[in-house]
């Protein structure tokens, strides 16, 4: 009887095992197939916060486009200076200079009056476009595609 | 006897129960999915493109060197001389930092393309060189790129 007990237990554990690792197949291959993996190396603070201000400016490109009104000034942008980079050694007054114009320039986008939206919506990618020329140009060609011709 | 041979064949079954799964390689995916795959050597890209101002194809190759500061490109060996600078659509995804040495198939566009000192001081940045290699860039650089939309390491 403990034989029968003994020996149900160990094929009980093998089925167990084998579910398990069938488990983690399917997880792998969910892993590997995640398409939604943007960067497997980590992200920085300021990194996120540029995928952000991609997707935004993105988005504020589309209601000029198609005249529809424009939504206030997102607060995440104030934390363009203070974001933790992702290479440390940009973070100097360069950059807090570049950040600022940028700043500057987004605030006068949204507060322009509808004439001169397209300009000053312009002159904030532009802006973009200026500092990544100092410090990464690798998105450069990304950030070009929101320009308004 | 008989019971000692059935115990023994029960942890045989546990044991490899356990084992086999964590050997198992896996490919990861990163960017757009490829949905059938069918890719050009690397070796073959020049020729593939010819005089054309940009190829779509897919194309297998070595990696060679991976940007050390995101993993936003890599470099494929594509001759015995010279290498292919592979970028990634829309600055949409990375590739891990680790990845040289491994195979690659990926999709997307090859062209001919002049990068200016300011990208390629970035890149050699990038790359991990030194200061003084950097400043030794001041030519333009003709050659053939890739832009990759999705991508599988295997």
């Amino acid at each position: 009887m403990i034989f029968k007990i003994t020996l149900i237990f160990f094929i009980f554990l093998g089925f167990l095992a084998c579910n398990e690792t069938n488990g983690n197949s399917e997880h792998a291959k969910v892993d590997s197939c995640n398409l939604n993996t943007i960067n497997p190396n980590g992200d920085s603070e300021l990194a996120i916060l540029m995928r952000e201000m991609v997707s935004l400016t993105d988005s504020v490109k589309q209601d000029l486009l198609l005249r529809r009104a424009i939504r206030p000034m997102p607060g995440i942008l104030n934390s363009l200076i203070s974001a933790q980079k992702t290479d440390s050694s940009i973070d100097t007054a360069i950059y807090n200079s570049l950040a600022e114009n940028y700043l500057a320039r987004a605030k006068e986008f949204y507060s322009s009056s509808e004439e001169s939206k397209v300009e000053n919506y312009n002159l904030m990618v532009g802006a973009c476009v200026t500092c990544h020329q100092n410090f990464c140009a690798g998105p450069i060609k990304r950030i070009n595609k929101l320009l308004l011709k | 006897m008989k019971y000692n041979l059935i115990f023994s064949a029960a942890f045989f079954f546990v044991l490899t129960s356990c084992g086999t799964q964590k050997t198992e390689q896996v490919s990861k995916y990163f960017g757009d999915s490829i949905a059938q795959i069918n890719p050009t050597k690397v070796a073959d890209v020049k020729a593939k493109l010819g005089t054309k101002d940009s190829v779509a194809m897919q194309v297998e190759g070595k990696i060679v060197e991976v940007c050390q500061k995101k993993g936003c490109w890599m470099e494929l060996q594509l001759d015995n001389s010279e290498t292919m600078r592979v970028t990634f659509k829309d600055y949409a995804f990375f590739i891990p930092k680790d990845a040289a040495g491994k195979t690659v198939i990926m999709e997307g566009y090859a062209y001919n393309d002049t990068t200016s000192v300011q990208m390629l001081r970035h890149y050699a940045e990038d790359g991990g060189e030194s200061q003084a290699a950097i400043d030794k860039i001041t030519e333009p650089e003709v050659a053939v790129v890739f832009e990759a939309s999705g991508v599988i390491i295997k």
